[in-house]
């Protein structure tokens, strides 16, 4: 498996945005990347095939589990849904994102002694 | 974890993902090309994501199985030795047990090659009198035509011969006869030309169909063979037919001859010397069957009790008795692997526990419980396989060489080969070995202390002592026990079977079977031929019988003159022509009365020699030398008709066993030449007792026959030894596999205590320095451990035995002179496995008495 260029920030984050979103509600592949770019503001630009990737694994570690249906455009989609063991998989990975953040800023903040 | 399933599901998804973006866009006022132009930019590589999609759910499993393997390589081969200890001690089980099995696959458990064959049942008749017996051949028509049970029903004779003519020297071919129906009830066609019709089966000879073993060995396979014309017995017979290989059926067959209705002698009821086959009709149970054919063998004879007829499967027919023989195998052979496999265990044991710095180590790094627990089955499975693979070579060519020496005269050995289900059964095996022994490595793991083990770089296994392991140790003397024990019995039933005075002498005797066509003329040619023989230099004593010691013989039906005889129940004895000096020349004893002599010809009086057992069973307690008896010969050829006449017993001779191992049974013997009909001209032994090694006569007595009569065939010319040798042959076969399995076993469970309390001394090195530097002497050391030892083997004793005492009973019919419970057995393998076993505790035992309290306490 070779990466021509870094998709993420760094890895997991990806997946931090997806298990995110969909904490909010169940969302199918193309609405999920319509809105982790509406949200951030189109600031980040994932390529949107990689989320497919991302979807398998969380898939494969039981993070989500998808459903077929019908969407609201009337179409025969997949819709992933955020399993318990998501949610608090989720909530670790953000407390220890927060954590690495906080570490990282207090870093690079001008010194204040 | 299973691979990744959704493929079509994923594509669909992608699909969508793209038709939705390329929707917007249009609706946002794109082109539409352009649009999906776009969406695909935007999308990236369709390809490469379903790609890596995919891989998100297979690579995590082949990563960690190739990173598993040649983890379990590297660590494997890091300690070769041990690799290599495992693997050789699988590599013997898997092979012993897969060659065995590929011995039973062949020969018992592999269906006949026939149509249906779960349908062709062997007909035999049992009475009390006479045992159990085949059909005469109105016995036979009654069956075929009144039975409601059948769809066909054969008749058989197995196993006469015929004299070939002009073919190179003459010599003898063995036929099997056969009625109509045999071929077209199993269902096999001939591989050239055509069978015989019915109308044919009313005319001996003429025509002839022969076996493909004769057509390829005595014709070299001619492709031109059909109208061949071959002398058989005098008379030019047209070969019509080559039947193909019959391997599993009389496979020593030549001549697939006629069973011919219509001779006189054919239709005498009550000589039953045919063999009966046939094939149960759908629908009808072997009882019914049984039944049916019970009420027309009493309807024939008159009679309503006293016999009934036995259907057997005819595969059981074939292969019964080996059965017994190879299932003991066979149980043995499991024993073994079982012994190793607890062998396994212990040096995993020891291993692991070497390795639980390392374990404790990875644990902490991160790595799973259930990750690596799979590393050890991985790291088994590769020895397994190793093993595996080095013991199927070994069990192809073990099975190779039985098949080649035909160790043990098994029948359908011709096929016998490491096919794929021993492949499979060879695979199955190292599989369930690999996951069983990783019950050590795990059991070990699951109590493992991630603080005490890292800081001390080395865990607590703790006492072996108290450990279930200790189970290991007493199932594994408990095996050996049975195996010892078995290998005893068996043992101790061939050496009775050796040992046991046969009732003549073997040694010095060589016999060969003539055989002549024209039966008056062996009246001169016979006793010139004994005559001439005894007067060679070298040769002691020479006569003629149709029987020969091991042998088996004919029966004749007895009538007494002293006592009424029941015609529905007439007793049967073992019977046989002789010449005047058999007895003496096979060196069997005279109990009372005299031997024949010159004036028992043709001209002298009716005369008879019983054995003792036949004394004995008719005249117990009482003299039997000048009772008069009438012995009606019964077999192929025999007509039973005529004033009976009776004979005068003149002497009792000792038992002749009739097989090494098998019990002596009544006999009698009557002279040669008072045989009326000529009948037993038609072939003889001849029997020649030399004064050095037989088998130097043996070019003096063939030219000795040529010079009598030229182009007289001289068939089967062996040593009386070789006789023997070879009625013992399964017995042989039996005991040589179990008994070097039990040796086998005997090494692996010294092994075995061995190392497994040299471990558990290893483990308390700590323990007994503290108890020495507290003052315990070094002999109450040594006894601490020699009684844990001790107190193990001690339990494995006695399981075992127990075991061992069912087993016994089970391979009853395998015994021979020996109870199942034969002490000698019994003592011998505690005995044996005692001193193994104090042996094997003893150095460990002395190097704990040996430990130093400063170094013991210090080495934490």
């Amino acid at each position: 498996m070779k990466q021509a260029e870094p998709r993420d920030l760094f890895p997991g984050a990806l997946e931090m945005m997806i298990l995110r979103t969909l904490k909010r509600q169940p969302l199918h592949g193309y609405a999920l990347v319509q809105h982790i770019k509406r949200t951030s503001n189109d600031l980040l630009q994932i390529e949107e095939g990689s989320l497919y990737p991302a979807l398998q694994r969380l898939l494969k570690d039981d993070l989500v589990k998808a459903e077929w249906g019908i969407s609201a455009t009337n179409r025969r989609v997949r819709t992933y849904k955020l399993t318990p063991a998501g949610a608090k998989h989720l909530e670790r990975q953000v407390s220890s994102f927060e954590r690495m953040l906080e570490g990282i800023s207090r870093v690079l903040r001008p010194s204040e002694s | 974890m299973s691979g990744f399933k959704g493929d079509r599901e994923l594509s669909e998804e992608i699909r969508a993902h793209l038709e939705e973006k390329v929707a917007e866009l249009v609706a946002n006022g794109m082109p539409r090309d352009e649009a999906t132009a776009a969406a695909r930019r935007e999308f990236g590589n369709v390809g490469l994501i379903e790609e890596d999609s995919r891989e998100v759910w297979r690579w995590m499993f082949v990563e960690t199985l190739i990173a598993d393997f040649r983890y379990g390589a590297r660590m494997l081969l890091r300690n070769p030795g041990f690799a290599i200890v495992v693997a050789l001690t699988l590599a013997l089980g898997i092979g012993v047990n897969t060659a065995i099995f590929s011995v039973v696959e062949s020969v018992l458990l592999r269906p006949l090659p026939y149509h249906n064959p779960d349908r062709l049942f062997a007909i035999w008749a049992n009475s009390k009198e006479e045992g159990r017996m085949g059909g005469s051949m109105p016995e036979f028509q009654d069956y075929k035509d009144q039975n409601r049970s059948f769809q066909q029903i054969v008749n058989l004779l197995p196993r006469f011969t015929y004299k070939l003519d002009g073919q190179g020297e003459p010599r003898l071919v063995i036929c099997t006869g056969m009625s109509f129906d045999f071929f077209p009830m199993l269902g096999v066609k001939p591989l050239v030309g055509r069978l015989y019709t019915p109308e044919e089966y009313h005319v001996d000879g003429v025509q002839v169909v022969i076996s493909h073993k004769f057509w390829r060995e005595q014709l070299g396979g001619d492709p031109n063979v059909i109208v061949r014309v071959l002398n058989f017995d005098g008379t030019a017979q047209t070969i019509i037919g080559v039947m193909p290989s019959m391997p599993d059926l009389f496979p020593d067959t030549d001549v697939w001859a006629k069973d011919v209705p219509d001779f006189r002698w054919m239709q005498v009821r009550n000589n039953r010397f045919l063999m009966l086959m046939g094939r149960l009709k759908d629908g009808v149970s072997p009882e019914q069957a049984e039944q049916d054919l019970t009420a027309i063998l009493h309807r024939g004879t008159g009679e309503s009790q006293g016999s009934s007829v036995t259907l057997v499967p005819l595969k059981d027919e074939l292969t019964g008795k080996v059965r017994s023989q190879l299932d003991i195998v066979m149980a043995a052979a499991g024993l073994v692997l079982l012994i190793m496999c607890a062998n396994i265990t212990y040096l995993l044991l020891a291993r692991t526990s070497k390795r639980q710095g390392e374990i404790a180590v990875r644990v902490s790094l991160g790595a799973g419980k259930g990750r690596i627990l799979r590393q050890f089955i991985t790291e088994n499975l590769l020895i397994a396989l190793v093993g595996g693979a080095v013991g199927l070579a070994l069990a192809s060519y073990s099975v190779d060489l039985i098949a080649r020496l035909n160790l043990g005269n098994l029948p359908r050995a011709e096929q016998m080969a490491v096919d794929p289900y021993a492949l499979l059964f060879a695979f199955v095996l190292s599989l369930a070995v690999s996951l069983l022994v990783a019950y050590a490595p795990a059991a070990i793991f699951s109590r493992l202390n991630l603080h005490s083990t890292l800081k001390t770089g080395r865990g607590e296994a703790g006492s072996f002592g108290k450990s279930r392991f200790r189970v290991l140790l007493v199932s594994e003397v408990a095996s050996a026990v049975v195996l010892l024990v078995v290998a005893g019995l068996l043992v101790r039933s061939f050496w009775e079977a050796e040992h046991l005075d046969p009732g003549f002498h073997p040694d010095h005797l060589l016999t060969a079977y003539l055989r002549t066509s024209d039966y008056p003329d062996g009246r001169q040619f016979f006793p010139e031929l004994v005559e001439r023989t005894r007067q060679l230099p070298g040769v002691q004593m020479a006569a003629v019988s149709n029987c020969l010691p091991a042998s088996g013989s004919a029966t004749a039906s007895l009538f007494f003159s002293d006592r009424a005889n029941d015609p529905y129940h007439v007793p049967e004895v073992a019977a046989c022509w002789v010449s005047a000096d058999f007895f003496r020349a096979i060196g069997t004893r005279l109990l009372a009365g005299r031997f024949f002599g010159d004036r028992d010809n043709g001209a002298g009086p009716p005369v008879v020699i019983i054995n003792q057992a036949m004394a004995q069973a008719y005249w117990p307690g009482k003299d039997p030398i000048g009772k008069q008896i009438a012995a009606d010969y019964v077999g192929a050829g025999r007509i039973i008709d005529g004033p009976r006449r009776f004979r005068q017993v003149v002497g009792v001779v000792q038992n002749i066993k009739p097989g090494l191992d098998l019990p002596a049974e009544p006999a009698l013997y009557t002279p040669y030449l008072q045989d009326e009909t000529d009948h037993v001209f038609a072939g003889l032994n001849l029997v020649v007792r030399t004064t050095c090694d037989p088998r130097w006569f043996s070019e003096t007595v063939r030219k000795q026959v040529h010079a009598v009569r030229p182009h007289q065939p001289v068939a089967r010319m062996r040593t009386m030894d070789d006789v023997l040798f070879e009625t013992l042959a399964p017995r042989r076969f039996s005991l040589l596999l179990v008994g070097s399995f039990a040796a086998l076993a005997l090494l692996l469970t010294a092994i075995g205590i061995f190392g497994m309390i040299a471990y558990s001394v290893a483990q308390r090195t700590r323990e007994f320095g503290l108890r020495i530097a507290l003052g315990a002497e070094p002999g109450e050391v040594l006894g601490l451990v020699m009684k844990d030892g001790m107190l193990l083997t001690a339990a494995g004793l006695v399981s075992g035995s127990l075991i061992a005492v069912v087993f016994g009973r089970a391979m009853s019919s395998l015994l021979f002179e020996v109870t199942a419970t034969d002490p000698l057995a019994f003592t011998g393998a505690v005995v044996m496995l005692l001193a193994v076993a104090a042996c094997a505790c003893f150095f460990p035992a002395w190097r704990a008495m040996k430990v130093e309290p400063v170094v013991a306490l210090r080495s934490e």
